[in-house]
């Protein structure tokens, strides 16, 4: 994927606009499912993931891909959410359910939900970073500029805070 | 309990990076003696399942996942705030002083001279009363002030 995200940035940048849109299709869907989940807003995740992509095309001409587009990609989209999240400043509170899971059962996806919505945004931006986005802990450090032990105690942390939500719900 | 916290704290860690041999036998001793634990582990497995399938989120209908519709909402509610609560009552405070000033300052003229005007009238008014015959006035078209100011309506 990082070699077709390099081919396709390098033609983009020679003028070939398709190029830009297959970019576009690669890494919409995943970025998207995070800033919604982050956001709490499909709405809102989609505003980000096109903010994301703004600025991706602003910066035609300037960016050398060397490691990953799609590490900057996410990391430009949290920033965004993160941005948006402070401004409001708001926890979130309720959480109807959005069905489509087969594999969990509908208490347990309720339970999410319900769980996941009781996170406050850097509690939830961490364990989308970790087990939905599937970062491994040494890049979270490093994204984050933290040790690994850090990360670590963090995660620890949050998902002992979900397990204690979790518990109410049973 | 004190070690059951070691425990959830390994159990964490365990799903991050596999943990060494050693800790990973004392951890499997831990939980075929400890419930608690093993609910612990339950739980957390189940949570990763789910976060990795997190159904794909609707598209963009102003549909909302959990919050409610805040991005519109929210934006057009700051943009009131910040741009038309206070500035629109001000600007209309401002139209409304800038037009009694308006009237003051050239209204009052404008009834000043429509008074002259009416002066003007109001002399030739007494002075047709004056010549006329006294029979031929009908003082009910002639309407006298406090001032002494005649005018004729």
């Amino acid at each position: 994927m990082e070699d077709r995200d390099r081919l396709d940035w390098l033609l983009f940048e020679e003028g070939d606009e398709k190029a830009f849109d297959r970019i576009f299709q690669r890494h919409r869907k995943h970025l998207l499912k995070y800033c919604s989940y982050m956001m709490g807003s499909s709405v809102a995740g989609e505003d980000v993931v096109q903010e994301t992509f703004m600025r991706l095309l602003e910066q035609k001409g300037s960016l050398t891909i060397r490691s990953s587009l799609k590490y900057w990609l996410f990391i430009c989209a949290r920033n965004y959410s993160l941005n948006f999240l402070a401004k409001r400043r708001r926890t979130v509170e309720s959480s109807p359910l959005i069905g489509g899971n087969d594999d969990c059962s509908d208490e347990m996806k309720w339970l999410l939900h319900e769980v996941l919505g009781k996170l406050n945004y850097d509690e939830r931006d961490l364990i989308l970073m970790r087990e939905q986005q599937q970062y491994s802990v040494a890049d979270m450090a490093a994204l984050l500029g933290k040790s690994r032990e850090a990360v670590r105690v963090r995660l620890f942390r949050i998902r002992k805070k979900m397990y204690e939500l979790g518990k109410r719900y049973r | 309990m004190k070690e059951c916290e070691h425990f959830e704290r390994l159990i964490s860690d365990s799903m991050d990076d596999p943990p060494g041999a050693e800790s990973k036998a004392e951890l499997i001793e831990h939980l075929l003696d400890c419930e608690r634990c093993r609910q612990f582990e339950e739980m957390l497995l189940a949570q990763r399942q789910l976060l990795q399938n997190l159904p794909e989120p609707a598209p963009a209908e102003r549909h909302s996942i959990w919050i409610g519709d805040f991005s519109i909402k929210r934006k057009w509610r700051s943009l009131w705030k910040r741009r038309i609560s206070v500035p629109l009552p001000v600007a209309a405070v401002l139209s409304v002083v800038m037009l009694a000033g308006w009237l003051f300052a050239f209204g009052g003229s404008s009834v000043e001279k429509s008074g002259e005007l009416q002066r003007v009238t109001s002399s030739r008014a007494v002075e047709i009363i004056r010549l006329a015959p006294k029979s031929a006035v009908k003082i009910d078209n002639v309407k006298f002030d406090s001032l002494d100011s005649r005018r004729v309506i």
